[in-house]
């Protein structure tokens, strides 16, 4: 869930200057520079490249520019987020409308009409606390278990909401 | 956004169908993963898997030297330190022992056994309420023994 292999390439250009015996570790460094780190709507967040697919393709030269493009094929660890799933993410804001929560760098809103109406609000300590059971208190760097409910995608980037209502939700660890 | 409230399904030519509508029709709870995420084109991971993936690749750069050696996205940063906090097997042998384990189940989605690995379930109950795909997949006898085996490879 969430962490995937998958495949992808990426057109990797390459100057002149780097036309000599260290061609392959500059075209990996140079494919890791421009993926590693980068989110987009269709994979989510590139992590980490995992493998260059070898034998590396030949490189197709610009006419009139000198650069060689290479087609490169790789393996690569993303996260992409599903509508549906049960993630465990770690607190990082609490407000009365409700509680910010992150799995890595996507941050998941659990609005206030999505957990469950016997944790209330309490302003002075920042946190969600069960009036039930006390010691069930919801605050900044508290682990809670949480359903994402939609997703946004845009070119570059997502917004995440969840819910923490269902059976088997809310407070971890 | 403004895609998405302008194009109507039924009025939209078949061309322009494909954008930005991906995730309306995706839900977990049911697989629709879409077709980049389908199992022949992309393996979930467990989260051990991840952890020991990213440890690796950050040993590797701190052997490098010079300016290169510390420099990671701040996106790497923060997915290893949710995988360290969350990693519920800790180890090479952990995590391939629970991989092992969960290939056996062969009715499984490997989205499902990864999801399985990462939220450990307590009970059959709890683990088909939270994957709801599992419910006609798997009895919950045979569920019960793969979460307690699963559990046993916990630290």
């Amino acid at each position: 869930m969430g962490f995937f292999q998958v495949e992808l390439t990426k057109n990797v250009r390459v100057h002149p200057r780097h036309f000599h015996s260290k061609l392959k570790e500059t075209l990996i460094q140079t494919l890791m520079d421009e993926v590693e780190g980068t989110v987009s709507g269709r994979f989510g967040f590139v992590v980490s490249v995992l493998e260059v697919l070898q034998p590396l393709p030949k490189g197709i030269l610009r006419e009139g520019f000198g650069f060689a493009i290479y087609p490169l094929k790789y393996k690569a660890l993303v996260f992409r987020p599903f509508k549906g799933e049960v993630l465990d993410a770690v607190v990082t804001n609490v407000t009365r409308h409700g509680i910010f929560a992150q799995v890595g760098p996507l941050t998941i809103f659990v609005s206030r009409h999505q957990i469950p109406s016997d944790m209330t609000h309490d302003e002075e300590t920042a946190s969600y606390i069960s009036v039930v059971e006390k010691a069930e208190r919801i605050q900044r760097d508290s682990a809670i278990r949480l359903r994402v409910n939609g997703i946004k995608i845009d070119a570059s980037s997502f917004t995440a909401v969840g819910t923490i209502l269902d059976d088997y939700l809310g407070l971890v660890e | 956004m403004v895609v998405e409230t302008m194009l109507n399904r039924s009025r939209v030519p078949s061309g322009l169908r494909s954008v930005q509508l991906v995730p309306e029709l995706e839900d977990a709870t049911t697989l629709q993963l879409g077709e980049d995420f389908s199992s022949e084109k992309a393996q979930p991971l467990t989260i051990s898997e991840v952890s020991i993936l990213l440890s690796r690749k950050r040993d590797m750069m701190r052997e490098l030297e010079g300016p290169r050696a510390e420099e990671f996205s701040s996106v790497f940063k923060k997915f290893l330190e949710y995988v360290e906090r969350f990693d519920r097997y800790k180890g090479l042998e952990a995590a391939t022992n629970v991989r092992s384990l969960l290939q056996r189940y062969e009715s499984l989605d490997p989205f499902e056994m990864a999801c399985l690995a990462n939220l450990c379930p307590a009970d059959a109950e709890e683990a088909k309420t939270i994957i709801p795909s599992l419910k006609h997949k798997i009895d919950d006898s045979s569920l019960n023994q793969l979460l307690q085996d699963l559990a046993s490879f916990t630290h």
